[in-house]
């Protein structure tokens, strides 16, 4: 001890005045260039141009729970579904919706859907998907006992009967007409697995033990709990344009940022998408890759719970208008997101763009303007003296800083914002416990858009009894448009009428838009190929993966 | 005042000298007042506030404004350091206290009534050793919620074991010495006995073994912290900066975990060098 205690000392006094000298501010940093970064956001990746015998990527938000598709609701599982399991309807990645195992689909009052289904797709296992596997699949959503995470009162709530209608179509009765729910057949709601080896499997469905069997480009071959998934390249895969140019895909589930970052920029991982923020100026100035921002469907936002001031309007309106968005995207996400003014993530929409577009750009901003929230607040009727807590993931500290701004925000308007941290286990409930949530003001979210329909996303946000519905939020008017939009057949005037619903929810904000972020994604210069854009959840971007150069 | 009273003040003063003299000695004492100062004075003299920061000045590079830069959330870590400092001591230092309250008390009970009493003591310290600290307090975190106010119960709980097994032992010597017979007999009262005889000549294995048990406190709260079980964010903490500054440390800005990573270091280094100058390892239990 007395000889450890004098040169330690020492050595970390020296530490000291070193980093005391050796960083230079950093409040521009990375989002010097933000704007002009933001302005074109990568679709795909340039085409890969040969095979590989193997390639590795990371999941920076951990391990899949299954692989079943009805319980791939969440990054981990969607990512690695999407290679291995198919929709009748597939997403591309500038995210038109397109025919995928159904060859087409009809519908005249948008009420009973009739799909028409490809002919000469196979399982993995060489079995043909008949139009029974096709019923079997989409009615698991309705049953129960199979525990959907999919299942909700607006979409599968409203589906009359799922049957096979003949060898080679399936018909979908709704209650009643759903315009957008063709747009839903993308999502593992449209996903089709053997009925055979579903029944087989039992209680293992989904797990290491039982696995799945699907008709995607890939195959499970080995699933190694806590360390990777292995993907084996279907040699009889249907589509011979998407036909996988890696053999053999590992995926790994590391999630501590300095690893992730360290597994990049090593060439250890050829690539990622979402890599942590704090890994972005060393990804940027990697010399083994490149950092690519997508487009993504993506949104960060506050969810009120209808607890303490925030349940006030006028509240939430006023904290928002006085947040400085604009220094939130430059420094806690390094230039890499875009204030958000709109419940819609910008550009979340495959048609429409005019209507869409132009209904954003009425939308006021947030603006960091202190005294335009002054004049907002002067008209709640909340108990502004109580504090409000914005509940986050402690595992992701840019949160903290986020809420940091709002506290600063708060200060200055004269209302007590606390940022409260729990573990990310904990975390979860704030999304389906009621209980969990009681007491708390807020919490936060990185959200995303199931389908790029901005109705869909709306709907689950600010209509009654929404599956993201959290503060009970309810606007007569609101219920109104989304009946009216639901049933409307042109696109042009569904999203007219969607536009209004918007431009009213940003009156109340039940949910305080913060920023836009964009894909993040890295990729070695070994590898290229993948879409850049927030498909990458739903559509099979391993089958595009290849060799570079 | 007598002759021999002189003499014994001198004795002790020469004793007292002896342990805190050296240039080590004095390098440790320095950085002990050093953190006390900073701790103290810090926050007085900061304009800052050690939970608000602009998130435009984040990453500020050290200045006239501020002496040792930003954080990630544009705070001052000057300001936030010296916070931290006085939420570490002080939680250190009621750790250190309750263990000596709890160990001490099981090991003068245990001492003084001896046979079963004694007996369960024992057996029910050595069940607390079975306990790992930081695992028992990650459970009493998980049954009571995060927070620095359980952390601290529960490690005190935790390091009960190690100083109530050192003081029942001198305190035992103790129990069968002469004067404490004498005493009995004369009807002076068990716990008069306690308090006015056995506790003043335990008195320097407590000291040793709490100033020991300051600095792995120090140590297993910031552990705690960092892992999100102890202080929680927006306030300031050392082990708590360790843990926020590691994702900045990836953005190239590894000053808020170096500050408050040195000073956990510095000071738990400080406070063991003296506790083993006081009294030694061996009397805190951890040989």
């Amino acid at each position: 001890m007395k000889k450890a205690v004098l040169p330690t000392a020492l050595a970390l006094s020296a530490l000291l005045a070193i980093t005391s000298c050796s960083s230079g501010s950093g409040s521009g940093g990375a989002a010097a260039d933000g704007g002009d970064r933001l302005a074109e956001l990568a679709v795909t990746t340039d085409a890969a141009t040969g095979d590989l015998d193997s390639a590795s990527w990371n999941l920076p938000f951990g391990e899949p729970a299954s692989l079943d598709p009805i319980l791939a609701f969440n990054y981990p599982e969607n990512t690695v579904v999407a290679n291995i399991c198919e929709g009748l309807m597939m997403i591309q990645p500038d995210f038109t919706v397109t025919p995928n195992l159904a060859e087409s689909f009809e519908t005249d009052d948008g009420q009973t859907y009739v799909y028409q289904l490809r002919e000469g797709v196979t399982f993995w296992d060489g079995s043909p998907m008949t139009a029974q596997d096709v019923a079997y699949s989409l009615n698991r959503h309705l049953d129960p006992a199979e525990g959907s995470y999919w299942a909700s009162d607006a979409v599968s709530g409203n589906v009359a009967s799922i049957e096979a209608t003949s060898e080679s179509e399936v018909t979908i009765t709704l209650k009643n007409p759903d315009w957008t729910y063709n747009s839903y057949m993308a999502t593992p709601m449209g996903v089709v697995v053997s009925e055979e080896h579903r029944k087989a499997a039992g209680e293992s469905y989904g797990t290491p033990q039982g696995g799945v069997m699907c008709t995607g480009p890939f195959s499970v071959e080995e699933w190694q709990s806590g360390q990777s998934i292995t993907l084996a390249k279907n040699e009889n895969y249907w589509n011979t344009e998407r036909t996988p140019k890696v053999d053999s895909l590992e995926i790994q589930f590391i999630v501590d940022p300095a690893a992730i970052t360290n597994a990049l920029v090593s060439g250890a991982i050829d690539g990622s998408y979402d890599v942590p923020l704090s890994a972005v100026s060393q990804l940027e100035a990697a010399g083994n890759g490149e950092l690519i921002l997508g487009k993504s469907l993506q949104m960060l936002a506050i969810i009120a719970t209808g607890d303490g001031p925030l349940a006030d309007p006028a509240v939430r309106k006023a904290l928002w208008t006085a947040t400085d968005q604009d220094a939130l995207a430059a420094t806690v996400y390094e230039g890499t997101a875009r204030p958000s003014v709109s419940l819609i993530p910008d550009g979340g929409w495959s048609f429409a763009d005019d209507v869409f577009s132009s209904a954003r750009a009425e939308l006021p901003g947030a603006g960091a303007d202190v005294e335009k929230a002054k004049e907002i607040l002067a008209d709640a009727t909340a108990d502004l003296s109580e504090p409000i807590t914005i509940v986050y993931p402690t595992e992701r500290s840019f949160y903290a800083d986020m809420i940091s701004e709002l506290s600063r925000a708060g200060k200055e308007i004269g209302l007590d914002v606390q940022p409260e941290g729990v573990p990310s286990a904990q975390f979860g409930a704030f999304f389906s416990d009621p209980e969990a949530r009681a007491g708390h003001g807020a919490f936060v979210t990185t959200n995303y858009m199931d389908v790029p329909d901005p109705l869909v996303f709306l709907r689950t946000i600010v209509q009654d009894g929404g599956s993201q519905n959290f503060s009970g939020y309810s606007n007569p008017e609101i219920e109104e448009l989304i009946t009216k939009a639901e049933a409307t057949a042109s696109e042009t005037e569904r999203a007219e009428l969607t536009a209004e619903i918007e431009a009213l929810a940003m009156e109340d904000m039940p949910w305080l838009p913060i920023l836009d972020p964009s894909v993040r994604l890295f990729m070695s210069d070994r590898v290229t190929g993948v879409p850049a854009s927030f498909a990458y959840l739903y559509y099979p971007w391993a089958a595009d993966l290849g060799a570079a150069g | 005042m007598s002759a021999p009273a002189l003499n014994l003040r001198k004795e002790r003063r020469r004793h007292s000298g002896g342990v805190f003299s050296g240039p080590l000695a004095r390098i440790c004492l320095g950085w002990l007042a050093f953190v006390l100062l900073l701790a103290v004075l810090g926050p007085l003299i900061s304009p800052f506030d050690a939970t608000e920061g602009n998130i435009v000045d984040r990453y500020l590079s050290p200045g006239a404004e501020h002496w040792l830069g930003t954080d990630q959330a544009g705070r001052d870590l000057f300001t936030r350091l010296a916070v931290g400092a006085r939420s570490t001591i002080l939680a250190a230092l009621a750790v250190a206290a309750l263990t000596v309250l709890i160990g001490g008390t099981l090991a003068l009970v245990a001492v003084w009534f001896g046979g079963r009493v004694d007996g369960a003591i024992t057996r029910f310290l050595d069940f607390l050793f079975a306990f790992p600290n930081l695992l028992l307090a990650v459970l009493a975190v998980a049954v009571f919620g995060a927070g620095v106010e359980t952390a601290v119960v529960a490690l005190a709980i935790g390091f009960s074991p190690y100083t109530a097994r050192v003081i029942r032992s001198v305190a035992l010597r103790e129990r069968n010495l002469p004067y404490v017979k004498s005493a009995e007999l004369q009807g002076i009262s068990g716990l008069v006995i306690t308090f006015r005889h056995l506790l003043p000549n335990v008195k320097q294995q407590i000291l040793t073994g709490a100033s020991i048990n300051f600095g792995y406190a120090m140590i297993d709260l910031a552990a705690l912290s960092y892992l999100g079980f102890g202080v929680q964010p927006p306030d300031a903490d050392w082990g708590l900066m360790i843990s926020s500054g590691q994702a900045s440390l990836l953005a190239g800005y590894p000053q808020e975990s170096i500050y408050a990573g040195a000073c956990i270091v510095l000071t738990v280094a400080a406070l063991g060098y003296l506790g083993e100058q006081l009294g030694g390892r061996r009397a805190a239990g951890r040989a």
